[in-house]
């Protein structure tokens, strides 16, 4: 099949480190930890008290005031990114034809925030006190849907939900349906409000938090020996992608093209990877083949600073790229804004397409004792090496 | 509560649920027609005005309450017929809602 080619032309980026694509770019090559104190709400009798939690984001600077009251903290972080990203695109949606403009978000939780607060409203006051937008809030695609209401994107509108795969997972079937023609631009990425007693507390009770509550930025700290759990992490990105003739002609900025994606399932566990790595390796072997790649500059690692997840990811880099896997740098945004579950692939990709643009290598923000393996976990800033 | 003071109630309503300035809101204003309330408006002003006058309108009722006037009376009308308000209206009247009451554009959810 002839198949189209897909490049990136613009990003939008709400972390807890930086809001918007330069800011967020500057805190990584600085190393600057957004995790602190939580103070989204009273966490004092929570085990883990930490979070990269967004702070000064101005929901108003991105949708008009109706809007801001009427969805979630999701998806204000889903309208501010989209508006960023066709923006730093210079998309003239005015002049696109609708039919052909795209929207596939991902969330692993949807609106979970306003769940809570009228699963409360309702155990306190009785059921019919639960306010009538509560299913357009909650919903998980309500963040694909107010994109395209917003910015009259009348193509394919998804929402996909598999967990921190979502945001990752969003961009590679966005991808896929530009490849094959059934779109030709498209926004992709991932949000997530995960900072919620409710779901705070529920991981917890998993024991996969972090407490190192006393050390908020060097809690996070992926491929460390003294790792103790992952911090939770909050925000969004969303990728403008666009069929590459297309985007040529209308001199769109060119940041980078997407040639390759797979995925699979381990069909293991719900939250712990097969310790062996197989299958992240199969996932990166078919994603390899697919964009008829051999060699890598670098690796945004998965690297949520578990002991489980790192070690098999370490594992599954060795089984794909066998005696050269010790020459590519490795590196986890993670040590810097926490895990951000459905949205940290989108977040993480914003970062690889940066990572091409600029031809730089971001740092993780914490290195205190690295564990010797042989692929090369990066400790600084550095250049893409030359292969 | 007299007729007038629930009218500028009932019109605060509005103005902070379609985020309208409140002198565009007149008696005579109907919700959709002339304020442009879409259907989720409109069902968050109604369910803002039972919760603000600790009352509940049925399916039925909702035809007949279609601009400020007509609301407004709703309530007069209900208000006679039950006249000790729920602790709720208590509480809205004189300002002092229970924080975690679900959209209260005064007392904004804990995050966000």
């Amino acid at each position: 099949m002839n198949q189209h080619r897909v490049v990136v032309t613009g990003l939008g980026v709400v972390a807890c480190n930086g809001i918007g694509a330069e800011a967020f770019w500057s805190a990584n090559v600085a190393g600057r930890s957004g995790i602190g104190l939580i103070d989204a709400f009273e966490s004092n009798e929570f085990a883990s008290r930490i979070a990269g939690q967004v702070r000064g984001f101005a929901p108003e600077n991105f949708m008009p005031e109706e809007t801001v009251k009427r969805v979630d903290r999701f998806v204000h972080f889903g309208l501010a990114c989209a508006r960023m990203a066709i923006d730093s695109g210079k998309l003239a949606v005015a002049d696109e034809d609708p039919d052909r403009l795209g929207v596939i978000i991902g969330s692993g939780l949807g609106g979970l925030l306003f769940h809570e607060e009228q699963m409360v409203a309702a155990l306190k006051r009785g059921e019919m006190r639960v306010n009538p937008l509560a299913v357009p809030r909650i919903t998980p695609n309500a963040v694909a849907s107010q994109i395209a209401i917003h910015h009259g994107f009348r193509g394919p509108n998804l929402a996909i939900s598999t967990a921190c795969a979502s945001g990752a997972h969003a961009i590679g079937e966005a991808f896929r349906k530009i490849q094959h023609g059934e779109m030709e631009v498209a926004l992709a990425g991932g949000v997530e409000a995960p900072l919620t007693p409710f779901n705070f507390a529920a991981y917890c009770a998993l024991r996969v938090l972090s407490k190192r509550n006393a050390d908020p930025t060097r809690a996070s700290r992926p491929f460390d020996r003294d790792r103790d759990g992952f911090v939770m992490g909050e925000g969004g990105a969303i990728l403008l992608l666009e069929e590459r003739t297309r985007a040529l002609r209308r001199g769109a900025p060119i940041l980078a093209e997407l040639t390759g994606y797979a995925s699979n399932s381990g069909a293991h566990h719900m939250v712990i990877p097969e310790a062996d790595g197989r299958d992240a390796a199969r996932a990166m072997a078919a994603a390899l083949k697919d964009a008829r790649l051999t060699s890598i500059d670098y690796i945004n690692a998965h690297a949520t600073s578990t002991k489980a997840n790192d070690t098999a990811e370490t594992r599954a880099i060795k089984l794909v790229f066998g005696a050269s896997a010790g020459r590519i740098p490795v590196s986890s945004t993670k040590s810097m804004i926490g895990h951000a579950l459905g949205a940290a692939g989108a977040i993480e990709a914003v970062v690889c397409v940066q990572a091409l643009a600029h031809q730089i290598i971001p740092p993780p923000s914490i290195w205190t004792h690295p564990i010797p393996t042989a692929i090369s976990t990066t400790s600084r800033t550095r250049p893409v090496p030359r292969n | 509560m007299t007729t007038e003071s629930i009218e500028q109630k009932v019109r605060e309503i509005l103005a902070a649920k379609l985020s309208l300035p409140l002198e565009k809101i007149g008696r005579e204003s109907r919700l959709v027609e002339d304020l442009g309330a879409d259907s989720f408006g409109a069902l968050e002003v109604l369910f803002e005005v039972e919760e603000t006058f600790g009352l509940s309108i049925p399916d039925t009722e909702v035809e007949r309450v279609r601009c400020v006037k007509d609301i407004a009376a709703y309530v007069a009308e209900q208000k006679e017929k039950a006249p000790a308000p729920a602790a709720d209206a208590v509480a809205d009247a004189t300002g002092q809602r229970d924080s975690e009451s679900p959209g209260d554009p005064k007392n904004p959810p804990p995050i966000g």
